[in-house]
């Protein structure tokens, strides 16, 4: 049994389909196209009457570029030609370009057949590459699917008009959108679902935490800092998105880099001038980008990239990170960015989850992990080995699941939901108590949804105890830690030459670190424990942000006090 | 979270602020944690009523899910029962019950994919060499051996081809027919028989033996599909070991070729030897003696009825006959008898008339001539005419008339003689006396 909605993610580059498959368990499946890609293209290619779909229409871009459709998503953001930037024209000028087709309506001209052109308005294009993604998944499942849930970039959520083309594309392929998920949340939803069973589940632990979802496609980059309280109810606390940023920024770089190269062997130029040694340089950065994600060394080899001269070369990371430098970078500082803007510190990010395309690349895994303290924070990403969701699918397994619950709960409708209790009221202080030394214990957690509970159980407390609860706020301190002089140690064994290298890196360190300040006494209360096995603090705040604290016996859950 | 709380300073509760400061934000309408979010302020349940909801829902859940014992558990083998497969080594491994090995000793050919794997982790589990050397102190060298076999067996139950072979070659598995001439229950014994020789079938088995209220048809059937019986069954198993050195290839071509004829002669051996099963078992099914009786008493019935006809209408042609003659004979002793009687009749009626006739004559002179003697001669010759000129009815009319007195008499002798004389039958002038 599949649940009748299917997950779709829909990128500039790629897009994915997953469905969740319901028998004694739920599994989520992330469907392939016939030519067994999951990750599928999103490019559409038009020749001699027939229609390329995905990684074959990819490849017609070397023979048959003005009739190979990409990068069209974006231009779903405007209904007319001439409101969209001359910048993002751009992208697709090497293949079949975005023109007027008639009542300044953007769309493309393409040969179907042999002397047969049409013209296609961008919605409708949209409308074709959906009909494949629905092929594909009924093939799958011999399923007519009929109602998707649609990721797409946060920025397209709240353009009416990205929204109303993205409805009647997907009606072209005769399915209706139940709901449009932004990229970030649907990629966090993959990890904080309790009906798959990640090794990196985010909510598993019942902990609040603040996640990094940073999404990294093909032209852009999303960074999304979420606050993810209560299990796993996400808010959205800040959301950057750097249209300029993303794979094709590693691509270019490349193909400029090899273009040098070839060039300078063989005494040439203008090798990016011709359209279709362009593309075979594309092509091959494309592969060279993939392989040097996973090996140290890539062979590149180009038959006649330009004027009949063959490029063989090879290239290590190394060099390969050394020219994707500067995109990196500037990635990482997008993160930095968000999170500084969200007013958070680094120290309070709990958890980053790397998403998308992009985010295979192990230079970019280690610029980021670089800003994080190894110690506080966690980096789920495949190149890190910490998950089990490929990237380029945790964004429609993610949709799917959202897919899967919508249909569970038929109960309510999704708009019920969203109309009662999305615009809810989130707490401004963390709410803690004072512990035996007088330092603040946090127990809620800045920007919690209201209402919330919290059940804090205290086994070793079973004597008497006053219960403070104070508002708190974090604050990020320094110390200085001094380096252990090492010659203390093995002074005997080393040499001098050792010994003064370490001297001189004798600095002390400085270590950042969270602490948290009480600030206002909410109650003071003496509680009389019964000499029981410890007690049971349960901590609850209604909507209108009314606290109550209960104490129980943590054995017969007897109220010992409340306070309300 | 574990930390120790301060103990008490103060005694009595001082609250300052139980409203906390809030800030309204959007949470993201996604993930099982906000649906159960927005259930909670839909419907107002506080935290503890929707626990009790969800515990509820999970109830009702693990119900729907829960497996109870795996049935497969009560078809395993408790132990290995069999002593004697501990002492079988592990090269020897062919010659051991492989299905007995695994614990599956009930099921054997009958035990699906599925109950192999199961039945080998049991096994595995109770006689992996870590284990029984634990629980023997290392003293049972012989269940190492055991335990090979053991992953010999699921090796080959678990490669399709493998335990077809290996099927094909068990004979734990063959039900052995009745013996010939005992007692027994056709449908009880033969049953078994067919059903275990139908593991071998290529095609389904889907009409089995039956018994004795089975359809013709399916009867028929049964024996259609076992006269037809394609078999799969192939003697790999049995194949002398074929030496994989590659040092002297004609003596491993001389062993494989021997295996080859040996297979094809035991392949040719077991298709006869099922032919001869189906051709005895045929012949001893009460049903199929019962089918040839009933069929001769059919035939003779039909032979019967087709010689109905001819002895209706055989019969039919004698009655009539008979109808005919006893017809006729009525008839002739009819014609006989009217042919007498209108005789008698005759001469009763000859004798009347006479009788009348003398009696008309007679009757003048009896009654004196009525008084005219002397023209006796006359009257006697004219009641001779009238008598004469008379026919049968007039003659009775008149006899009958003459026993009266003379006048009466006279009166009828000349009203027939006017009679007569009107009809011509008489001349006036013969009967003029009484004109």
């Amino acid at each position: 049994m599949f649940t009748p909605i299917l997950g779709v993610s829909f990128g500039n580059i790629s897009s994915s389909i997953a469905i969740v498959k319901q028998d004694k368990k739920s599994t989520l499946e992330v469907i392939a196209n016939q030519d067994g890609e999951r990750s599928i293209n999103s490019a559409l290619s038009y020749k001699q009457g027939n229609e390329y779909h995905g990684g074959q229409a990819i490849q017609q871009l070397i023979r048959n570029s003005k009739n190979t459709i990409i990068n069209f998503r974006d231009f779903l953001q405007y209904d007319k030609f001439s409101a969209i930037p001359a910048e993002l024209l751009k992208r697709c000028e090497d293949a079949c370009p975005l023109i007027d087709i008639g009542a300044d309506k953007p769309g493309f001209e393409y040969e179907i057949d042999t002397d047969l052109v049409v013209k296609k308005s961008v919605v409708e294009v949209a409308g074709n590459h959906f009909k494949q993604l629905k092929l594909a998944a009924d093939d799958y499942t011999s399923f007519d699917f009929q109602k998707c849930i649609l990721t797409v970039p946060e920025f397209f959520i709240s353009n009416e008009i990205a929204v109303s083309n993205m409805k009647e594309a997907a009606k072209i392929a005769n399915m209706s959108i139940v709901q449009f998920l932004p990229e970030t949340s649907a990629g966090l939803v993959s990890l904080t679902d309790s009906k798959i069973s990640v090794e990196h589940n985010i909510g598993k632990d019942g902990k609040d935490k603040n996640v990094v979802v940073a999404d990294f496609g093909g032209y852009t980059s999303t960074v999304t800092v979420f606050a993810v309280r209560n299990n796993g109810i996400m808010t959205n606390l800040i959301s950057k998105t750097n249209h300029h940023l993303g794979g094709e920024n590693f691509d270019e770089a490349l193909m400029q880099a090899l273009a040098k190269e070839f060039e300078s062997k063989h005494k040439l130029t203008g090798t990016l001038d011709n359209i279709r040694s362009k593309h075979k340089l594309k092509k091959a950065a494309i592969i060279t980008k993939k392989t040097l994600s996973n090996v140290t060394n890539a062979v590149i080899g180009i038959d006649s990239l330009s004027q009949g001269m063959d490029f063989h070369t090879s290239l290590n990371r190394m060099k390969y990170e050394l020219t994707i430098m500067q995109p990196t970078g500037k990635m990482a500082a997008l993160v930095r960015d968000t999170v500084e803007e969200a007013g958070l510190d680094l120290l309070e990010i709990d958890t980053v989850v790397l998403t998308g395309g992009s985010s295979f690349t192990p230079k970019l895994n280690s610029a980021i992990s670089f800003l994080f303290d190894e110690d506080v924070t966690s980096i789920i990403s495949l190149v890190k080995g910490t998950e089990s969701q490929h990237p380029d699918e945790m964004i429609s397994a993610g949709a799917a699941l959202q897919a899967a619950l919508l249909h569970d709960d038929e109960t309510e409708q999704l708009d019920n939901l969203v109309q009662h209790a999305v615009d809810v009221p989130h707490l401004d202080k963390f709410i803690g108590v004072l512990n035996a030394n007088g330092d603040f214990e946090p127990i809620l957690n800045k920007n919690t949804p209201l209402p919330t509970r919290k059940i804090v159980k205290l086994y070793k407390q079973v004597s008497d105890f006053q219960l403070n609860v104070y508002t708190g706020a974090i604050q990020i301190k320094e110390r200085e830690e001094e380096v252990a002089p090492k010659e203390a140690r093995d002074a005997g064994e080393l040499d001098d030459d050792e010994s003064d290298w370490s001297d001189s890196d004798d600095e002390p360190e400085i270590i950042r670190y969270k602490a948290y300040n009480q600030e206002e006494l909410l109650f003071s209360a003496p509680i009389k424990s019964i000499g029981a096995k410890g007690v049971e603090l349960t901590f609850e705040v209604s909507k209108e942000g009314a606290l109550k604290v209960v104490a129980r016996d943590n054995i017969s859950k007897q109220v010992l006090s409340k306070i309300e | 979270m574990s930390f120790q709380l301060p103990s008490i300073s103060e005694d009595t509760v001082k609250v300052s602020n139980l409203k906390l400061s809030t800030h309204k934000r959007k949470v993201e309408p996604i993930g099982e944690h906000f649906i159960h979010h927005a259930q909670r302020a839909i419907r107002n349940h506080t935290f503890s009523e929707y626990d009790e909801i969800l515990a509820e829902k999970q109830r009702l859940y693990d119900l729907a899910n829960s497996k109870a014992v795996d049935p497969d558990e009560a078809l395993f083998d408790e132990k290995i029962e069999d002593e004697s497969m501990f002492s079988i080594e592990a090269k020897d491994w062919k010659t051991a019950d492989l299905y007995m090995a695994m614990g599956l000793s009930k099921l054997r050919y009958r035990a699906t994919a599925e109950q192999v794997i199961k039945a080998h982790r049991r096994q595995v589990l109770m006689y992996h060499p870590d284990k029984t050397s634990a629980a023997t102190n290392g003293a049972s060298l012989k269940q190492d051996s055991i335990f090979k076999i053991i992953q010999k067996a699921f090796e080959v139950l678990t490669n399709d081809n493998k335990r077809k072979q290996y099927d094909s070659c068990d004979p734990k598995s063959d039900v052995l027919p009745p013996k010939v001439g005992s007692k027994y229950d056709f449908y009880e014994s033969w049953a078994p028989v067919f059903d275990s020789e139908a593991r071998f079938s290529k095609k389904a088995y889907n009409v089995r033996l039956g018994d004795a209220s089975s359809a013709k048809e399916d009867v028929e059937k049964f024996y259609a599909f076992w006269n037809r019986f394609d078999s799969w069954r192939t003697f790999e198993f049995m194949d002398e070991d074929v030496p994989d050195d590659s040092s002297n290839r004609d003596h491993k071509r001389y062993i494989e070729k021997k295996n080859k004829a040996a297979r094809d002669k035991k392949k040719t051996q077991d298709n006869s030897r099922l032919a001869k099963l189906v051709e005895r078992a045929f012949s001893e099914d009460p049903r199929i003696k019962a089918y040839k009786e009933q069929e001769k008493k059919e035939k003779e019935q039909k032979k019967w009825e087709a010689g109905a006809a001819a002895r209706a209408a055989e019969e039919s042609k004698a009655k009539a006959e008979a109808d005919a003659k006893s017809k006729a004979e009525a008839e002739a002793n009819n014609a006989a008898a009217a042919k007498a009687n209108s005789k008698k009749a005759k001469e009763a009626a000859k004798s009347a008339k006479k009788k009348n006739k003398r009696s008309i004559r007679g009757s003048a002179k009896d009654q004196g001539y009525f008084g005219d003697a002397d023209k006796e001669a006359v009257i006697e010759e004219q009641v001779g005419n009238i008598v004469e000129a008379l026919n049968d009815e007039q003659l009775v009319d008149v006899a009958a008339k003459m026993a009266g007195d003379a006048a009466a008499v006279k009166a009828a002798l000349q009203e027939i003689a006017k009679t007569l004389a009107a009809d011509k039958a008489v001349a006036e002038a013969s009967v003029s006396y009484f004109l």
